[in-house]
């Protein structure tokens, strides 16, 4: 326990590399924050890719494409019950209201997963609810259940990038070609120790 | 219709862990409030008929709340002023969002009680997953549950996609809103907490701080606001619709659900960030409270059972999961501490006293000395306290539990370092427990501790437990007695 416990500790720098899909702007690479950790909680590693103005366009999804280092591979290498928690955290600006109800998330998924909500490629979805126009709103998503059942399927590299992909959903009655672009501003990849009681 | 729980004579003994906090005992998160009451069992709107007393009773509570939009514009109670305290005060997409929410059902189950003249009513949760299309009962001209300015039809269903089995429970590759481990994910994130003193002004920003959507919040929730439903229900005086009540009920619902599925993941308060959350005063009721009881906390509102309500998707009572987990086995230590059989009233609180043999005192003394940070990480050695007591005449008796501390009386505060935690008898039928007791089981390891930090741990050989009595309400205090047929300590690993 002891051990583990040295070894969970030494994971808490974190640097990573980051590729953007072809149609993207190049990222910034932010240092760590301990934003969505709390105390109590071990933090393994984390990866926060800052993105300036991002955007989900009417036309396509976005894909953001993180290569995490030794100490977030290390930490999605050990995944395994309940002890601990892999968080995605999408950072978005508000959208007008009635614009965009939210979007959907997938991890490492082809064209064809977009269309099918089924998809084990689906980490779930963000929507809008409240909130200002222009305000930025952060979705906390699990990402670990998604990557065991990679695992699971032998259909996961611990040293492959993660390929985050965002598709938005239009508001009731809208016409996605009407709509103006959703702005993502931060993707984060957190992965904690629980404090198990 | 009576949806007051009434429990038999077997489900009374069954209830040997319904402590107030008793599942968690080991952190004395629960704190019940004094009028905890008769369990009232809130039920799936989709199994309430036309002629229900409930659903009559919800029609005229509403009726009369919105008429007083029009007779008494400034009645706090009043449909619209309701509305406002969610758009003045609501947390979203942050740590305060359930149990904020909890608060305000809960004082809307009461306001809509007494407006409804209906001493029986009980709020009903909208069962999205079973029944994905707007409930019946809501549509209709000139029915008070209906809302104009809602954008569906009562044929269009919310999409399985967001509500469904698979997604809220799991299966089919699907892990389950309920069934995520991490507290943060599944319940928003935390807000700012202040690292210096706390200046009140602050308080209400924080409670409405956006952290972050959770799960729960970020897909359903705000898919039936933002999404499904619309008109008054996408906006942020969203109570305006009455749906929001039931759509809220069946959130609070899903959270007594991943409570149940996740015993042992609700974080403990041994941070200042986790105090914090935990000690909030939860913000925007003070003008529907009714007279006399206290403003809610989270750590208040923890637990629905000491809110005196349950879903009909709870058990009726309380099994201490928690305690079953972290006490897998017996140590060969286990010490038996003979019988007292005193009793205990209001006026007169009751210490029993007994020696303990060496071997428990050795391990007693082991735990004053392991850091906490340390024990915590670790299986170490707990000490756990049984109390076997025969139930007062008054079953909504609180009876307050204290370790070491002789001069334990009710003005004691429950923040004294000798404090253990409370234990009362929900909703039990009283006409046949005369013979046998009831065991309520605290973990004490953490008492043991404050009172060793505190320097009040008195090392002698001796284990002194106090009970004190707290009557539900002046009229009930001679019958809020209780006696103490044994009580336990043991060291456990």
């Amino acid at each position: 326990m002891i051990n583990r416990m040295k070894t969970m500790s030494c994971w808490l720098a974190t640097l990573l590399s980051v590729a953007v899909g072809p149609w993207s702007q190049t990222p910034s690479i932010r240092a760590q924050t301990p934003q969505s950790v709390t105390p109590g909680e071990r933090k393994q590693a984390q990866v926060e890719v800052e993105l300036s103005d991002k955007t989900i366009t009417p036309d396509a999804p976005v894909t953001i494409s993180v290569k995490p280092k030794a100490d977030l591979q290390a930490a999605l290498s050990r995944l395994s019950g309940k002890e601990t928690s892999v968080r995605l955290t999408v950072q978005v600006r508000q959208p007008k209201d009635g614009d965009w109800s939210g979007f959907h998330v997938f991890l490492n998924s082809q064209e064809k997963d977009l269309n099918d909500l089924e998809s084990p490629h689906r980490v779930g979805s963000g929507y809008f609810y409240g909130g200002k126009e222009g305000e930025m709103a952060s979705f906390i998503l699990d990402l670990g259940h998604t990557i065991q059942q990679f695992k699971q399927a032998k259909s996961w590299r611990d040293s492959a990038p993660l390929r985050i992909t965002l598709v938005g959903i239009p508001g009731r009655g809208k016409q996605r070609s009407a709509l103006p672009e959703i702005v993502v501003t931060r993707v984060t990849i957190t992965a904690v120790s629980l404090p198990i009681s | 219709m009576n949806r007051q729980s009434a429990c038999t004579r077997r489900s009374f003994l069954y209830k040997t862990g319904l402590t107030i906090g008793g599942a968690m005992a080991s952190a004395n998160l629960y704190t019940a409030p004094v009028e905890a009451q008769t369990m009232r069992i809130r039920p799936d709107i989709a199994t309430i008929k036309a002629n229900d007393p409930l659903l009559d009773a919800l029609k005229k509570g509403v009726t009369a709340l919105r008429a007083l939009d029009n007779t008494d514009p400034t009645n706090p109670k009043g449909w619209t002023k309701l509305a406002k305290i969610h758009e003045a005060f609501c947390p979203h997409s942050n740590w305060f969002f359930l149990p904020w929410h909890r608060a305000y059902l809960y004082h809307f189950e009461q306001v809509c009680r007494d407006a409804s003249g209906n001493p029986n009513f009980v709020l009903p949760y909208w069962d999205w997953t079973k029944s994905p299309s707007l409930p019946w009962q809501f549509w209709g001209a000139g029915n008070p549950l209906m809302d104009d300015t809602r954008e569906i039809d009562s044929n269009d269903t919310a999409s399985p996609n967001n509500v469904g089995q698979n997604v809220i429970y799991g299966g089919g590759g699907k892990l389950g809103i309920v069934n995520i481990t991490d507290f943060i994910t599944f319940a928003s994130s935390p807000t700012t907490t202040p690292s210096g003193p706390l200046n009140p002004s602050q308080l209400p920003q924080i409670q409405r701080e956006r952290a972050g959507y959770g799960v729960l919040e970020g897909t359903p929730h705000n898919y039936i606001h933002g999404t499904f439903v619309r008109g008054n229900m996408a906006m942020s005086m969203s109570p305006l619709d009455p749906i929001f009540w039931l759509h809220h009920a069946n959130i609070d619902r899903l959270w007594t659900e991943w409570v149940k599925r996740n015993p042992n993941q609700m974080p403990k308060d041994m941070t200042q960030q986790w105090k914090f959350w935990y000690d909030f005063q939860l913000m925007g009721f003070d003008n529907i409270r009714k007279t006399g009881r206290p403003a809610l906390t989270v750590r208040s509102v923890l637990s629905t059972y000491a809110l005196g309500y349950r879903y009909d998707t709870q058990p009726a009572i309380r099994v201490p999961l928690t305690l079953a987990k972290v006490f897998p086995s017996f140590s060969p230590e286990m010490a038996n501490i003979k019988a007292v059989g005193q009793t205990a009233t209001t006026t007169e609180a009751l210490t029993a006293e007994s020696n303990v043999s060496p071997e428990l005192r050795r391990h007693i003394n082991r735990v004053r000395t392991v850091a906490v940070a340390r024990a915590a990480a670790s299986n170490a050695t707990r000490i756990r306290l049984t109390l076997e007591v025969k139930p007062p005449e008054d079953l909504r008796t609180i009876v307050r539990v204290f370790l070491n501390s002789p001069s334990a009386n009710q003005k004691t505060p429950t923040g004294d370092p000798s404090f253990v935690g409370a234990f009362s008898f929900f909703g039990d039928d009283h006409a046949d427990h005369s013979d046998t007791g009831s065991r309520f089981t605290f973990d004490v390891t953490r008492t043991v501790r404050n009172l060793t930090s505190n320097g009040l741990f008195k090392d002698d050989g001796y284990v002194r437990v106090s009970l004190v009595p707290v009557a539900h309400d002046r009229a009930s205090e001679t019958k809020a007695s209780v006696h103490l047929i044994s009580f336990r300590l043991e060291a456990v690993s």
